[in-house]
């Protein structure tokens, strides 16, 4: 009895030693959902010909899209109000857009449905900020800015004994990174309403720019041994640099920063992939990716990259700061992504697709 | 005037112990510093001479770079294919419009030996040809290429045309010995370089130019550098002729059409000189002797 008794407790013991390794295996083969799961669904795809037009009843609000040496505007519907090749270079905004050649006498403003709205002359190439509201030109050689308005007047300009390394536009204001290190935020009046001065690298220079939606945050990536990336806060019109972080990173070339649209967080082009720094709490994460970061997006739901690769591109549509909802390789090049809600919209060549994410 | 002097100093003793070289072997000068671009000074000197390697003008560190279609750019660029290069004293050069895929983005240090890229047409520009800035980090300033370069020998001195005096509506041609009545206004010289190596009439800006009444100077500015005068940067930032503190608006009135200053004539006999040299010293120089009425 007594030994019927012990081997029913040995039996016991390697028991509750496997089934940790029982419930593993059980795991791994039928895995729980751990919470909501999220897809994309394609809505519809869009073949992008020159010139296309759309009904004259169709008048939802529009946006912009690239893709590859396209562009255009079009609705979430689908319909498509303008298609056009870009010239030599092109500004696009929510108000219309200007697709200039590579020597412009002067250059024309179109309207979303490819509408001519004014002309004016070309003093440099010119930039729109996202609304169209606000012009300005670059002279060619990247030494000064001026803002123009639609009749061609100059309002203020500003030049530079160095280059211009990096814009942001953002409503009235605009902020600068130039080659000597310095950021200057201007004024509507073409005032520089705060000046940030290089300090600690080796070599300094500006790389990239950022401005949040509501113009509280600006953030730039700076210098060379070390790179740093520096995020100033506007409180009560006072510039307070709130973050500072020295970077693995050694780019020579302009890096793309942006603001989530809550500016919540900030995102950051790293050498193998996509930094996120969460402004708020000052932590930062980032995903993993190969090839070059081609274009950006983000919204409330989620953001999404596209990277360059080799014969094809990479999507990522994640959620910061660690939550990857989609990792693809996809054989499309010069992808273009724009978030809208909860749809995100793909720009390629010849092609716009919208797809949507759902989750359940 | 004192960092003019500064910059002088920097120029005479930097250039020597730098020891800069010529970024190319062909060199056709077809644009010099300083010319009119529509609005703002030509900062820098363009070359020609046909496609062919482009070299450092002495060993440096790249620093930024930019390839159209190739890398992000949040701001349309005229330069092109370009670079930018740190030397030593905290000097910078850069390099524009150079040929589509001769610029390579892995490559940190560059000595003078090997090239940079080939010479292009790509941004803002109708025929191959580099363009050349130098900048001067330390004290601000953009230089003229040619206070550092070696000397490019040039035996042909510029050219003074067209003289006149502007009073209100009237547009006054000045000529030797001719008869005013008594005015003021601002006077304007057409005023260019000419180089032997192109023949054909190639205009380039002259170095130097000067204007003295009756052995007064009126006006002297020279095309040496370029800088952003403090008296400018309270409000917005433009960039001066170090030397005189005028802006572009003040230099020139239209291409080659210079600004030479206000002068006014009263009843009597005067003497107006227009002095113009180019960077290898060629002179020329224009004397009016005006009669003066009332």
């Amino acid at each position: 009895m007594a030994d019927s008794i012990f081997r029913n407790q040995r039996r016991g013991r390697a028991f509750w030693l496997f089934l940790p390794v029982l419930l593993l295996i059980y795991l791994l083969l039928f895995p729980h959902p751990g919470g909501k799961e999220s897809i994309m669904r394609p809505s519809w795809a869009k073949e992008l010909a020159p010139g296309a037009r759309v009904s004259a009843n169709a008048d939802a609000p529009t946006w912009y899209f690239r893709a590859a040496d396209s562009f255009g505007y079009a609705d979430l519907q689908g319909n498509l109000y303008y298609v056009g090749r870009t010239l030599h270079n092109l500004s696009l905004s929510d108000a219309g857009f200007i697709n200039y050649g590579r020597v412009p006498d002067h250059v024309l403003f179109m309207n979303p449905r490819g509408e001519f709205q004014f002309s004016i002359k070309s003093y440099g190439y010119p930039l729109l900020e996202s609304s169209g509201q606000v012009l300005y030109s670059i002279d060619t050689d990247r030494s000064g800015l001026k803002r123009i308005d639609n009749e061609g007047e100059i309002l203020w300009s500003m030049s530079f004994p160095t280059t211009i390394t990096a814009i942001t536009p953002a409503a009235e204001e605009c902020l600068l990174g130039l080659m000597d290190g310095r950021a200057l935020l201007v004024g509507a009046e073409g005032d520089v309403v705060y000046q940030y001065n290089p300090e600690g690298s080796r070599i300094p220079v500006l790389l990239g720019t950022a401005v949040s939606a509501d113009r509280n945050q600006i953030a730039f990536i700076s210098g060379i041994d070390p790179q740093t990336l520096t995020v100033v806060e506007r409180r009560a019109g006072e510039f307070v640099p709130e973050f500072k972080k020295n970077l693995d990173s050694d780019f020579r070339r302009e890096v793309r920063l942006s603001f989530s649209p809550d500016a919540r967080f900030l995102f950051y082009e790293v050498e193998d992939g996509l930094g996120v720094l969460d402004v708020r709490k000052k932590s930062s994460g980032g995903f993993l990716a190969s090839g070059v970061l081609e274009s950006m997006d983000s919204g409330p739901e989620f953001s999404a990259a596209a990277f360059r690769l080799a014969g094809g591109s990479k999507l990522l549509i994640f959620r910061p700061l660690d939550s990857v909802l989609l990792s693809r390789e996809i054989a499309a090049e010069r992808v273009y992504v724009k978030v809208l809600g909860s749809s995100l919209i793909l720009g390629f060549k010849g092609v716009l697709l919208r797809c949507d994410l759902l989750e359940g | 005037m004192r960092r003019f002097l500064v910059v002088c100093l920097f120029v005479c003793i930097g250039g020597w112990l730098l020891a800069f070289d010529w970024p190319l072997d062909q060199i056709v000068l077809t644009s010099t510093f300083g010319e009119h671009r529509g609005d703002h000074f030509h900062a820098g000197i363009d070359m020609g001479g046909g496609q062919q390697p482009i070299y450092p003008i002495s060993p440096g560190e790249l620093v930024f770079y930019y390839r159209e279609g190739e890398d992000y750019s949040s701001l349309p660029t005229g330069l092109g294919n370009f670079l930018v290069l740190q030397h030593q004293g905290g000097i910078q050069s850069l390099y524009a419009h150079l040929e589509e895929g001769s610029l390579d983005p892995n490559r940190r240090n560059y000595d003078s030996s090997r090239a940079l890229g080939m010479v292009g047409s790509s941004g803002y520009s109708s025929g191959k040809h580099l363009h050349l800035t130098i900048i001067d980090t330390e004290m601000s300033t953009v230089i003229n290429p040619l206070l550092v370069l070696p000397p490019l020998p040039d035996g042909q001195a510029p050219e003074i045309r067209e003289v006149y005096l502007r009073s209100g509506q009237e547009r006054i041609s000045l000529e030797d010995g001719m008869t005013v009545s008594r005015t003021e206004g601002q006077l304007f010289a057409t005023v260019y370089d000419l180089r032997e190596d192109v023949t054909f009439l190639w205009k380039l800006a002259p170095y130097k130019v000067f204007l003295s009444q009756d052995g007064r100077e009126i006006t002297s500015f020279t095309f040496d550098s370029l800088y952003s005068s403090p008296a400018a940067a309270e409000g917005s930032q433009h960039l001066v002729l170090m030397n005189t503190e005028r802006d572009f608006s003040d230099v020139y009135e239209s291409p080659w059409l210079l600004n030479l200053g206000g002068i006014s004539l009263v009843p009597g006999e005067t003497t107006l000189t227009v002095f113009a040299a180019d960077f290898a010293g060629n002179e020329s120089f224009k004397e009016y002797t005006l009669t003066v009425s009332e």
